[in-house]
């Protein structure tokens, strides 16, 4: 046996070997040398055999078969690492090698590389930490760019809503003239035709009666007051329709289902009304806006919805007024209507909610029905 | 005269190499401290060469493997004796980290590598850091679509947490066995 140490000493003499085996061809060691230097336990079982001094070679042992077959068949397995009890890791280059002396086949032995290994590991550490320096930055460039990108749609988003703003604030003042005109020209038409012609014929009817049979005059006085009637009628009317006193005396509750009766008749077109909290009386000033967003929309439901219902709700929150009236009407596309997008009906519905600090939105689509929801904050 | 009935039980004991891929400081070495040893480090060290571990498990009352376990520096090119590290595995782990989304392109790469060097190798694919939730970038579809490309099974882990760890090496186990 000293003569096969003397010869392995000699044969490893030049490297720096921390253990090594003699193996015969049945990879039965027949000398072996500072395995404990380099094979760790194994953890939740016990070291028995070759594979247990060798774990490296597990899997390998085609390729041992292969290297005992060659004249000068080699196996190298490098940079192993183990760690010494006080945790210090060694790095060691496993190697074997087929040898034909003293009735061994392979000769396996560790070879420290602790020293090159470990300035290596330092170099991978420096340079596996710059790598994740780099990753992290260009994550948070990455993230600043996204950031930067969504900042700028947003800002383009606001300068669009901006202008627009911009646009339809340039055109309120020409709306409100609009607006007015329109309410004059509607009275003027209703005081024209309506009353003008009603009183044309009244006076006409008194002035004959002057020089008529008194049986024949009392015929046209009867016809006069029945032409009065009708005078008082229209004007009651007009002046309903200029603002309904029910609604400065009773309330929005009364006034809406005043209004909603008076439209069914007219119109022949059902209402479904759903409310909460709203018998109570609030400021003149969101009486009126909800009175007046709810006439408008039904008016114009009337005018081109053509349908047989419209469901009004309004709600009383905590502290708004909501307010959703729904048609499944024909409907319509709103920039077709006005180029903005914005009717004058709907401009004056927003200037009323907007002066309230409310806001109101509208939803309409060719085929799909006009939707208008209204939220009108109230003050106690 | 006494008679004996004499019951003995057979233990079969197998032993199987399996290797830990993927990029560096995706977690190999954290994963296989917290099978092995039921540790985790914070401090991050890179591994170079190879981290031989080894865990005698219990298959089911007649089986017991002694999985020896290669933890393998990540980004290594297995050319030339490198090439040693991954011949006659059984398996092998795939890792990568959810929250560096290039750990994952790589996998493919590491696949081939371990199909070249140890053809019908196992398997199994782990998505660690589950733990770092804001910073995740990987999406479950992503890991899936690998998952079912190398038709391997997906586990997502935390070794910090020790979250899904034991059933990865499990079901590589029972792959293996």
């Amino acid at each position: 046996m000293d003569r096969v140490i003397e010869w392995i000493t000699a044969r490893l003499a030049r490297q720096q070997v921390v253990a090594y085996a003699l193996l015969d061809g049945e990879f039965q060691v027949l000398e072996a040398h500072g395995l404990e230097n380099v094979v760790d336990p194994v953890q939740g079982g016990e070291n028995s055999s070759l594979w247990e001094h060798f774990p490296a070679l597990i899997g390998l042992e085609d390729r041992l078969h292969e290297i005992v077959a060659l004249p000068e068949g080699v196996l190298e397995i490098p940079q192993i690492i183990s760690r010494q009890p006080d945790g210090t890791p060694i790095y060691y280059n496993l190697r074997v090698e087929a040898i034909h002396e003293f009735g061994a086949r392979l000769l396996i032995f560790a070879l420290d590389t602790t020293e090159q290994s470990s300035l290596e590991q330092q170099l991978v550490q420096q340079r596996n930490e710059l790598r994740l320096n780099i990753e992290a930055r260009q994550r948070a460039e990455a993230a600043l760019r996204q950031a930067r990108d969504e900042l700028e749609i947003r800002v383009r988003e606001r300068t669009l809503e901006l202008e627009d703003a911009n646009l339809q604030l340039q055109a309120l003042p020409r709306r409100l003239v609009d607006v007015q005109e329109n309410e004059r020209r509607e009275i003027a038409r209703e005081l024209h035709d309506e009353i003008g012609q009603v009183l044309t014929g009244l006076n006409l009817l008194l002035k004959m009666s002057t020089r008529l049979p008194a049986e024949t005059a009392r015929h046209n006085m009867e016809e006069a007051r029945g032409l009065v009637h009708e005078l008082m009628k229209k004007v009651r009317q007009l002046s309903l329709d200029l603002r309904p006193a029910m609604l400065d005396d009773l309330g929005l509750l009364p006034a809406l289902l005043w209004h909603f009766d008076r439209f069914t008749a007219q119109t022949q077109i059902e209402i479904q009304f759903k409310h909460a909290g709203i018998d109570r009386r609030f400021s003149s000033e969101v009486e009126i806006t909800a009175y007046r967003i709810i006439q408008e929309a039904l008016t114009n439901a009337a005018r081109y919805a053509d349908v047989r219902e419209i469901s009004v709700r309004v709600i009383l929150n905590a502290n708004a007024l909501g307010i959703q009236i729904d048609d499944r009407g024909k409907g319509f596309s709103p920039e077709a209507v006005h180029p903005q997008g914005v009717s004058v009906g709907l401009a004056s519905m927003r200037e009323r909610v907007a002066s309230l600090n409310g806001s109101i939105s509208l939803d309409a689509a060719l085929g799909e029905g006009v939707h208008i929801h209204a939220h009108l904050p109230i003050r106690e | 005269m006494a008679s004996y009935c004499i019951i003995m039980t057979m233990t079969r004991t197998v032993q199987k190499k399996i290797c830990l891929l993927g990029d560096f400081a995706v977690g190999k070495t954290s994963l296989v401290r917290r099978f092995v040893y039921q540790r985790f480090e914070e401090k991050y060290q890179s591994t170079i060469g190879v981290n031989i571990s080894r865990k005698a498990l219990q298959l089911n009352q007649h089986e017991h493997m002694q999985m020896v376990i290669w933890d393998l520096a990540g980004g290594e090119e297995f050319s030339g004796p490198q090439a040693n590290y991954i011949k006659g595995a059984s398996g092998a782990m795939l890792v990568c980290d959810l929250t560096r989304a290039i750990t994952l392109s790589t996998l493919r790469l590491y696949a081939a590598d371990l199909q070249a060097a140890s053809p019908g190798a196992a398997l199994v694919i782990v998505a660690n850091k589950s733990d770092l939730v804001a910073q995740r970038v990987l999406a479950e579809a992503q890991l899936a679509e690998l998952a079912a490309e190398l038709q391997a099974p997906l586990f997502m882990t935390s070794a910090k947490n020790d979250e899904n760890v034991e059933a990865a090496f499990a079901t590589l186990a029972s792959i293996i066995a």
